[in-house]
């Protein structure tokens, strides 16, 4: 086995792990297979030291998932580097000289690289983007309609106390029978009214969600770190 | 040997082996080699923990056109050793009682 596959097997046994740890890791075999190599180790020879990277790995993972409890990893999705909260950070009585704050906190930026397109997923997406775009209009019409339902049904509502207020002089029972009406038709306004920007909020979403959808089906996108200091 | 016992073993022998100078990887595992056995994948865990716990700090420094991480014990691991030393002599009253019921 060659530096190269014993690293990339390595790496792709923690690929889970958070950039700064994985770095972390590469850089400390990195340097040890350097430091052998100076002192006239061959590259066979070193790998064989460094052994077999699935236990390497192993070592690695169980340490970094030791409070395994506090850590809730879905296996597909990428997480966010957080800094290890079970681990006490010495109080500043205990540091000593030349603290230095954990790596995680180091000033960071995260940047999404396009890096490519994906030309084979064009046709693929123009279907799927015809009924997406099918169904989020179909999502914006509901919602024209439940605005629209929602401003008639105030605006008559409201509107119709006025006869009705007359109505009190002519005959008492109806009057109150319209009245109890308009409150109805008011109700019914206001609660869509209500629901016109919830569901707006749905809508652009949804809209959100499409494009962005065919955009990743259509892109291949790396994701990187770059480190200060 | 037992993998506890060993973990707490090589904690200390690593924090042994920074109480006079700072020192590296590959340096740690030639110091400590001759006492215990101790892979380079056995301390990478290791130096990790010590660091997050703030037994040990480290920087990097240029050497031979290449970067290396040093590694230097703070007061608070000095005390942690400490701690450790303690432990030795309680441990050695418990290996004593141990060796002399298996002999």
């Amino acid at each position: 086995m060659t530096k190269y596959e014993w690293e990339s097997d390595l790496k792709q046994r923690i690929r889970r792990l958070p950039e700064s740890e994985i770095n972390r890791v590469l850089d400390y075999y990195g340097e040890l297979f350097d430091d052998k190599i100076e002192r006239g180790a061959t590259e066979r020879e070193v790998i064989a030291e460094f052994g077999n990277p699935r236990d390497a790995a192993e070592k690695i993972l169980y340490e970094y998932y030791a409070d395994a409890d506090r850590y809730e990893e879905s296996p597909r999705r990428e997480r966010r580097a957080e800094p290890r909260r079970d681990v006490r950070e010495p109080k500043r009585e205990e540091r000593g000289k030349g603290y230095e704050p954990r790596y995680e906190e180091r000033q960071k930026t995260r940047v999404e690289e396009t890096t490519g397109v994906r030309g084979w997923m064009i046709l693929p997406a123009i279907i799927l983007g015809a009924v997406a775009v099918t169904l989020t209009a179909a999502l914006w019409g509901v919602l024209i309609a439940v605005c629209a339902g929602g401003a008639a049904c105030a605006l008559g509502g409201t509107v119709g106390f006025v006869p009705s207020g007359f109505m009190i002089f002519d005959n008492l029972a109806i009057a109150l029978v319209q009245f109890a009406a308009c409150f109805a038709v008011l109700a019914v306004g206001v609660v869509l009214l209500k629901l016109t920007p919830k569901f707006g909020r749905v809508c652009v979403g949804a809209t959100r969600g499409m494009f962005r959808g065919i955009s990743n089906m259509l892109t291949k996108k790396k994701k990187v770190t770059y480190y200060e200091g | 040997m037992d993998a506890q016992l060993k973990k707490g073993l090589l904690e200390a022998c690593v924090l042994a082996a920074l109480t006079q100078e700072e020192s590296y990887g590959y340096k740690l595992i030639a110091d400590i080699s001759p006492y215990i056995e101790i892979s380079e994948s056995t301390l990478y865990p290791i130096l990790k923990r010590l660091e997050s716990t703030g037994s040990v700090t480290t920087r990097t420094r240029a050497h031979n056109g290449r970067l290396r991480k040093y590694f230097m014990i703070t007061d608070f691991g000095r005390n942690k050793l400490r701690e450790f030393i303690t432990d030795l002599d309680e441990l050695g009253r418990v290996y004593n009682f141990i060796y002399r019921a298996g002999r």
